[in-house]
């Protein structure tokens, strides 16, 4: 009981800041990381969103190094 | 000149697709509900709306697990491959309605969350009255969930396309678990065998059709060893939208198998990876009649990999061939530059 509280709680905490993330990120930081990106529709960035809260310590990770892991443009 | 990601690529075929789609999910919930009021007499509306959703889902993932081996016995079956993600999204929407119901159903109306109520509740994994089956199907949305909501190019784009395939092909363990979570969870309700011959049909029909397609896989993979060892087969001639590319690693190489020319019957095989800063370029399109990078839009040409005049770029080539409608490539790469006969298509292939 104790534990199930704790991973929910948990998993609440880690959906809390990927929303937050994402909101940025697919707002501002997205260009950064895939400059394919630049000038795409408000409905890609929703769509993309869900994944960006899911996976945004990936995501933030390619923000830290400037680009995207496979190489993109400095 | 870059191509912008899009939200959804609809075109025509994918729209009627996606309506057959959702007139396709409608039928089917409405089909099993009205069925199920006669099958499961004692069910409450809630229960089979629920089981109907679960029905829905599952037969839908049964279809989308059985495209792959498809395509690879027929063309025949490629525009299901084309338009599978939409099909994989739609999995996941209706399974995590299920799953919602479940949950208000099951674990609701307690002073806890639904969620922590469902978590806490007591366990024995030794006995099926007792297993918590609802783990298995947990376990396999958060799975469906990661892969529906990765579905975009631009996921693909950005996790490379090795890491998405292997993200992807959790499906595998995502359908084991729902099968696991279809069994227990039926056997602790149902005692008619009926239900789980269906389940082991649908298993059955899957597992065969896998093996059956890697046969003949197989098959023609030792066939092509005999002819040429030079040559690896890449894909059906199908696979390859025209204007579009289909992108394959062989050993070092990333090669880029364009389909090119007018009604799209021109093969050119060059190195995916762009001159300027190293973008994905098999993921591009032709543009102009060249190969454009989706990044910068840095243009080849398909037959030399060379930018035209007045830029300088120039990429590694590959030799293609056709054979018995399959796209082959020999992964040893010419001189940046070297101009490649395309492979063409021949007229009894162009509609497959
Ligand atoms: S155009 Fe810049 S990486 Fe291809």
């Amino acid at each position: 009981m104790e534990a199930a509280l704790w991973i929910v709680r948990g998993a609440a905490v880690y959906a809390i800041i990927g929303v937050f993330f994402s909101v940025w990120f697919v707002t501002r930081g997205i260009g950064r990381v895939d400059p394919a990106t630049t000038g795409s529709t408000w409905g890609f960035r929703a769509m993309i969103t869900p994944a960006c809260c899911a996976l945004w310590p990936l995501a933030f990770f390619w923000l830290l190094r400037g680009r995207s892991w496979k190489g993109s443009e400095s | 000149m870059s191509v912008a990601y899009k939200a959804v690529n609809w075109n025509r075929h994918k729209l009627v697709y996606d309506a057959l789609l959702l007139v396709g999910i409608i039928f089917s919930i409405g089909a099993f509900y009205t069925a199920g009021r006669v099958v499961f007499s004692g069910a409450t509306d809630e229960t089979l709306i629920m089981r109907a959703l679960a029905f829905t889902a599952f037969l839908l993932l049964h279809i989308i697990l059985c495209v792959g081996p498809l395509c690879r016995m027929s063309p025949r079956f490629l525009p299901l491959l084309y338009n599978r993600r939409h099909m994989g999204v739609a999995v996941f929407l209706v399974g995590l309605v299920h799953a919602v119901f479940a949950l208000l159903q099951y674990s609701a109306g307690g002073v806890l969350n639904p969620l922590v109520a469902l978590l806490a509740r007591g366990t024995d994994i030794t006995s099926i009255a007792q297993f918590p089956f609802e783990f298995l199907g947990l376990a396999a949305i958060m799975i469906l969930f990661l892969m529906a909501a990765t579905s975009h190019d631009f996921w693909l784009a950005n996790l490379t396309p090795r890491l998405w395939k292997r993200l992807h092909m959790l499906v595998y363990v995502a359908y084991a678990l729902i099968v696991a979570h279809v069994a227990i969870g039926f056997l602790q309700d149902e005692r008619r065998p009926v239900y789980l011959f269906l389940l082991l049909a649908g298993v059955g029909v899957i597992a065969g059709l896998h093996v059956a397609a890697g046969f003949m896989q197989w098959r023609r993979d030792a066939r092509s060893r005999r002819d040429d060892k030079s040559f690896v087969d890449v894909c059906p001639v199908s696979e390859i939208i025209p204007d579009r590319a289909r992108v394959v690693f062989v050993g070092e190489e990333s090669i880029a198998i364009f389909r090119h020319g007018v009604g799209g019957k021109l093969f050119s095989a060059i190195s995916s990876v762009c001159a300027h800063q190293g973008g994905p370029l098999g993921e591009g399109k032709i543009i102009d009649g060249c190969a454009t990078c989706p990044w910068h839009g840095y243009q080849y040409r398909p037959e030399d990999a060379q930018s035209p005049p007045p830029y300088t770029e120039r990429l590694k080539t590959y030799d293609v061939r056709i054979e018995e409608g399959i796209v082959r490539v020999n992964p040893k790469p010419h001189a940046p530059g070297t101009r490649v006969e395309p492979a063409q298509l021949a007229s009894l292939e162009t509609n497959v």
